[in-house]
């Protein structure tokens, strides 16, 4: 660097701190979503054509299901379609007239085997540039490309990694049988786990790994494909009941119900089963449902100690045991959000109408999230804890759904409309 | 579970003699059950002698309606037995301690109006007081085997009272398919 450089770079360094503080604070009590326009990819050659109806479909989800943005809708662009990428060579004041705030622009273009894009976003106020990305993958991986790009810009408005790149896995009801998927966050590339039969609870450990419950030896035990393929099973004792695993966050660990008599009991115990510690002990109630606090500490979970199926926490070694839900008599399936302020759980109220809340883990303040739309259940916090994966019956079957922390912006995943999906869980 | 696939044809007919089904609970619950006086029973004489003689117990009739047992339901939420269920429950009980080669398995239930987990959970505790009775009843834990399907396997999709509910079914143990043979 010579000394010109130098000097330049220290005049521009108050700037570039500033640059680190992020665009969208999604946390703050002024967060609204950034109206932004996102062009249709300028495509280089006939190989990337093939791909670019895929990669925006893609991008357009993320970008809209993110919930940071208010997405134009590019039927109401003013700009000439054939506009460039430079700067130079915008009309911002048509980007501003139809109320956009920041542009994107982004290419499509193959090499060999690869496909590679580039993104850049615009500050339509100033006409500046704010920020360029260069993402590629591999072409038959095409959505990939997509994704890696709507999560740099995402990290550029907020400092935080994007739920773009993260993997969920549901049950696929098919007649009588319950099947375990896996699929990429916007539920495409799904890839089926096991084949026929009931298999129920899917659970995503921290290194891909998925665990669930199945009746494939006639009665319910716990299994766990590892990424490799392999499966084992979790050994639990004889003539009891294992369902529902959940992973710790480190993935060394597993909470599960297991259930014998007339009670069902939350257990741990090392990732393979050993070790098996039983935490909860109500002679004669549920005790079920476990999901791990972010630090792996503690554990919220269902018991119907006081009458009614609620909401409790405790100790990850079972001390502690606190109350969490009062409103209703139906509090279930709590998931603790990766941020670990908040609990979101399902409720089923008077009418037998089943909605999404969530619960403040310290201050005990419950927000709803869902209201009048059929049924929600199954609440799972994205990685970053800024969004909600859920079902809905809104549109006559069971559905997967997103929606921000706090209920905003429901919008279903793309291409679900024949199937029946159920329970998911977020990879962490 | 299904013993059908590995009955003899023999064994076979001591069952439907019975008025037991090996195979799925749900055969059991929604189809008549056989008689033993009428069709299309495959029954032969020598074979209901012979279940007669082992088991010592000459009214095939009132074994066959004790251990016709229909399910027992459940209203929401709960895992509770109706007093008339208890009734039933003392029925079944005495017929399977004069009947000690019979085993079961008691499958808990439950309908939609809950979520996957819980209601695992709630079908296993209703199948698990069903059990709880009979053996307070008399009859030997070890007999009795559990199992819950939670909303998994509902007994009819438009009711959703018929699915809360402890299905039976019956089978002969080892032993006792050994002394038919």
């Amino acid at each position: 660097m010579n000394a010109k450089a130098l000097f330049l770079s220290l005049l521009l360094l108050p700037v570039a701190a500033l640059a680190q503080a992020p665009v969208i604070q999604i946390s703050g009590a002024n967060f609204r979503p950034l109206p932004l326009a996102a062009t249709a990819p300028l495509v280089q050659g006939e190989e990337a054509k093939a791909s670019a109806q895929e990669v925006d479909e893609a991008f357009m989800y993320d970008l809209r299901a993110s919930g940071i943005f208010q997405v134009l809708d590019r039927g109401s662009f003013l700009a000439d379609p054939k506009e460039g990428m430079a700067a130079g060579s915008i009309n911002f004041s048509r980007w501003a007239d139809v109320g956009a705030e920041s542009l994107v622009k982004y290419s499509l273009a193959q090499e060999g085997g690869e496909l590679k894009a580039e993104a850049r976003v615009f500050n339509v106020g100033t006409g500046r540039e704010d920020f360029k990305t260069s993402q590629s993958a591999p072409a038959a991986e095409s959505r990939q490309v997509a994704h890696k790009l709507a999560d740099a810009i995402y990290r550029h408005f907020t400092r935080e990694p994007s739920p773009f790149l993260s993997r969920i896995t549901y049950v696929r009801k098919t007649g009588n049988n319950r099947d375990i998927w896996m699929a990429d966050w916007d539920g495409r590339n799904a890839k089926q786990v096991t084949r026929g039969g009931i298999n129920l609870l899917p659970s995503l450990g921290p290194d891909g790994a998925v665990g669930y419950t199945s009746y494939q030896q006639g009665e319910p035990e716990l299994y766990i494909r590892r990424p490799a393929g392999n499966t084992a099973r979790i050994k639990t004792s004889e003539g009891q009941m294992a369902t529902g695993i959940s992973f710790s966050p480190d993935g060394k660990r597993i909470a599960y119900s297991l259930a014998s008599g007339e009670s069902t009991q939350i257990w741990v115990a090392e990732a393979d089963g050993d070790k098996p510690k039983q935490l909860t002990d109500t002679r004669f109630g549920i005790n079920t449902s476990p999901s791990w606090s972010p630090d792996g500490k503690r554990i919220a979970f269902v018991s119907n100690r006081g009458g009614s199926p609620q909401v409790y926490v405790m100790n990850a070694d079972g001390s502690g045991v606190r109350r969490l839900t009062f409103q209703g008599n139906y509090n279930q399936t709590p998931d603790w959000s990766p941020r670990g302020d908040l609990i979101a759980f399902t409720a089923r109220d008077e009418r037998n109408a089943f909605d999404l809340f969530t619960v403040h883990v310290d201050s005990g303040k419950v927000t709803r999230l869902t209201q009048d739309q059929a049924n929600n259940e199954e609440p799972s916090f994205s990685p970053n804890g800024r969004l909600i994966l859920f079902t809905s019956t809104r549109n006559g079957g069971s559905q997967l759904f997103v929606m921000t922390a706090d209920g905003n912006n429901q919008v279903a995943l793309p291409g679900q409309e024949k199937s029946t999906l159920l329970t998911p869980d977020w990879g962490r | 579970m299904c013993l059908g696939m590995t009955l003899n044809r023999s064994l076979l007919s001591v069952v439907l003699v019975l008025g037991l089904s090996g195979c799925a609970a749900k055969s059991l619950t929604t189809q008549p059950t056989p008689t033993p006086s009428g069709p299309p029973v495959a029954s032969t004489p020598s074979t209901t002698t012979a279940n007669n003689g082992r088991d010592g117990h000459s009214n095939a009739d009132e074994a066959s309606e004790a251990l016709e047992a229909a399910p027992v339901y459940f209203s929401l939420d709960s895992a509770t037995l109706a007093t008339e269920d208890q009734d039933r429950l003392e029925r079944l009980a005495q017929a399977l301690r004069q009947r000690p080669g019979v085993r079961l398995t008691v499958s808990g239930h439950t309908c939609e109006l809950g979520t996957t987990e819980y209601n695992l959970a709630l079908g296993h505790r209703r199948a698990g007081i069903v059990r709880s009775y009979l053996v307070r009843l008399g009859v030997e834990p070890q007999r009795i085997a559990v199992v819950s399907y939670g909303e998994e396997r509902p007994a009819n999709e438009g009711a959703v009272e018929k699915n809360r509910r402890a299905e039976f079914s019956f089978r002969l143990s080892e032993q006792a398919q050994v002394g038919a043979r």
